[in-house]
């Protein structure tokens, strides 16, 4: 009994994710004042919007890449 | 009506309804066997399936612990929405196979699969040891905080020792007439209460007139360091809870015992694609009450992380009749948040011990099987013997306790490279796997008891399972070099 599509035979998925991940940390972001967008810190919108990247990888992952035949 | 007894009038209502999806869930079981007690006979649909994750997976920490925590840390909490999906991307790794394998192999707890993959006695043990002390003292938390947050939230009309006793009673109640099968019905409610709950606190947040940008803009006036970009311990702290928390929530034992309880992949898949959008429904709103908190509290002198949401939620109160029914279901929904993920603890552990630890001697005594029946009706023994114990411990709390409950994590994720190597990587060996999880975790309890509970930033118990993932790696790829 094997997976027909299995999520960690896309190496591609999980190396997207570490990267979205690594930019939802704001190492990248200056250290002065940041400017206030849709009312939060800019680097925190950001960091936002790349966990949000990642959700919808996951949900797309967990929809289109695993199958384990049977639903 | 006064904010105290309203809040009591709604949580007998809550109770009422438990009791009656409790007796429903009894009528439902289709026999006495472990995997309709434990399992809800593996029939668990997507949708039900989705909702007791979300309500295991969030706690009452959830909806307390983290405004605190963005009160006292700022805008660099907004992390905890990463670290909570987070969780769901070890899922994904773990998921597909481990069903798979419970499917053909009728798995009952994490015990059966790794006796199923490894074969080691010595490693089960170990490794089921490790979580077995990791989540009684998570089901501790939950019960201390039950007591905390409902003398809290009551202002005072439910005494702390009221608040355990009934809360805890009545989550025993129902389990033990139903198993998993009234754990994930009564999840569907409490994970509906913890949505609403969310969202009178988003209403009230808006209904009070204060904005996140107003807020934002006074933290990067008022206290910039809330607001600036994380310094570069901070950053590694951040690294360090994303994978924490990722490796350690995915391996708790009841989220492993609901992934062999899906009806079916497909159950699986639905629930998690959903679950994956959560954290933005759940931990975003309950970080901006947190933020919105620091101007609004920035008066008061030393307000506790954990006392902020009662004091906010006093105040929203006080504002107008809309306002305070909002902050009643806010209090409802933070009550069925800490009960949905303490009865899920306790009846996976009642599960461990009982079919892990006590059923093996059984059979060993008596030379041949052991009736299902019979480790059900143990099982539920041990539902009231945990319970008896754990409430005596939280009805007279030790401050040292809550020392101990600081190792949840760090202990808890010494189980995931077991787990996550184990399904990944055939190479892995039992004993390099056993080597590494007693390594990781004499690291890991070593450093947070010494007092180095994070180095550089980095959890202990994260420098523990980096550790245990080594050992069991160089070991396997030794122990396979010497055996060709």
């Amino acid at each position: 009994m094997k997976l027909r599509r299995d999520p960690l035979s896309h190496p591609w998925l999980f190396v997207a994710i570490a990267v979205l991940y690594g930019f939802s940390i704001p190492w990248w972001f200056g250290a002065g004042k940041p400017s206030i967008v849709l009312g939060l810190p800019s680097w925190a919108v950001i960091s936002l919007a790349c966990t949000f990247a990642v959700s919808c990888l996951v949900s797309f992952a967990a929809r289109r890449l695993w199958d384990d035949g049977d639903g | 009506m006064e904010f105290g007894p309203a809040v009591v009038a709604a949580l007998a209502a809550y109770i009422a309804v438990l009791a009656f999806l409790g007796i429903r869930a009894r009528a439902a079981r289709a026999s006495e066997s472990l995997a309709d007690f434990y399992l809800a006979g593996r029939g668990l649909g997507g949708v039900v399936l989705l909702f007791t994750l979300y309500a295991t997976q969030y706690s009452g920490n959830t909806l307390v612990g983290y405004p605190g925590e963005a009160y006292r840390v700022g805008f660099p909490w907004v992390m905890s929405v990463g670290f909570m999906l987070a969780i769901v991307v070890v899922y994904l790794v773990m998921a597909p196979r481990l069903r798979l394998a419970s499917e053909r192999h009728r798995f009952v707890t994490p015990a059966d699969w790794l006796d199923h993959r490894f074969g080691h006695p010595g490693l089960t043990r170990i490794t089921n040891l490790v979580m077995a002390a990791a989540i009684a003292n998570y089901l501790l938390a939950q019960f201390m905080a039950m007591g905390h947050v409902v003398a809290g939230l009551s202002d005072g009309a439910i005494p702390y020792a009221a608040g355990v006793l009934v809360l805890t009673a009545a989550i025993l109640g129902y389990e033990l007439l139903g198993g998993l099968r009234a754990v994930a019905w009564t999840d569907c409610l409490q994970g509906i209460l913890l949505a609403i709950g969310l969202f009178g606190l988003l209403a009230a947040t808006v209904f009070s007139g204060e904005s996140v940008g107003a807020a934002t803009a006074w933290v990067l006036e008022n206290q910039p360091s809330k607001g600036f970009r994380p310094d570069a311990t901070m950053q590694a702290t951040w690294a360090s809870t994303l994978l924490l928390i990722g490796f350690s929530g995915a391996v708790y034992p009841q989220a492993i015992q609901r992934i062999f309880a899906a009806r079916s992949g497909a159950s699986l898949r639905k629930a998690l694609s959903v679950l994956a959008f959560l954290p933005f429904l759940t931990t975003l709103p309950v970080f901006l009450v947190g933020i919105l908190a620091l101007p609004r509290l920035s008066g008061l002198s030393g307000v506790a992380a954990d006392q902020v949401l009662p004091a906010l939620l006093r105040g929203w109160a006080s504002e107008s009749e809309w306002m305070f029914w909002m902050c009643i279901l806010t209090v409802v929904g933070v009550v069925a948040a800490i009960m949905s993920t303490a009865d899920s603890v306790l009846l996976t552990l009642s599960s461990m011990l009982a079919k892990d630890f006590v059923a093996p001697v059984l059979r060993r005594r008596s030379g041949g099987t052991v009736e299902e029946a019979r480790i059900t009706r143990i099982g539920k023994g041990f539902s009231l013997a945990i319970m008896a114990v754990l409430v005596a411990i939280a009805l007279t709390p030790r401050i040292s306790l809550w020392g101990l409950l600081e190792l949840k994590m760090e202990l808890l994720v010494q189980a995931a490279p077991v787990f996550v190597l184990g399904l990944t990587w055939p190479r892995l060996s039992a004993k390099a796997a056993l080597a590494g999880v007693i390594c990781g975790t004499l690291l890991a309890a070593g450093l947070t008891l010494a007092g180095y509970g994070k180095i550089g930033g980095i959890h202990a118990g994260l420098l523990g399972a980096m550790l245990n993932a080594g050992v069991a790696i160089a070991g396997s790829l030794a122990f396979r070099r010497r055996d060709d």
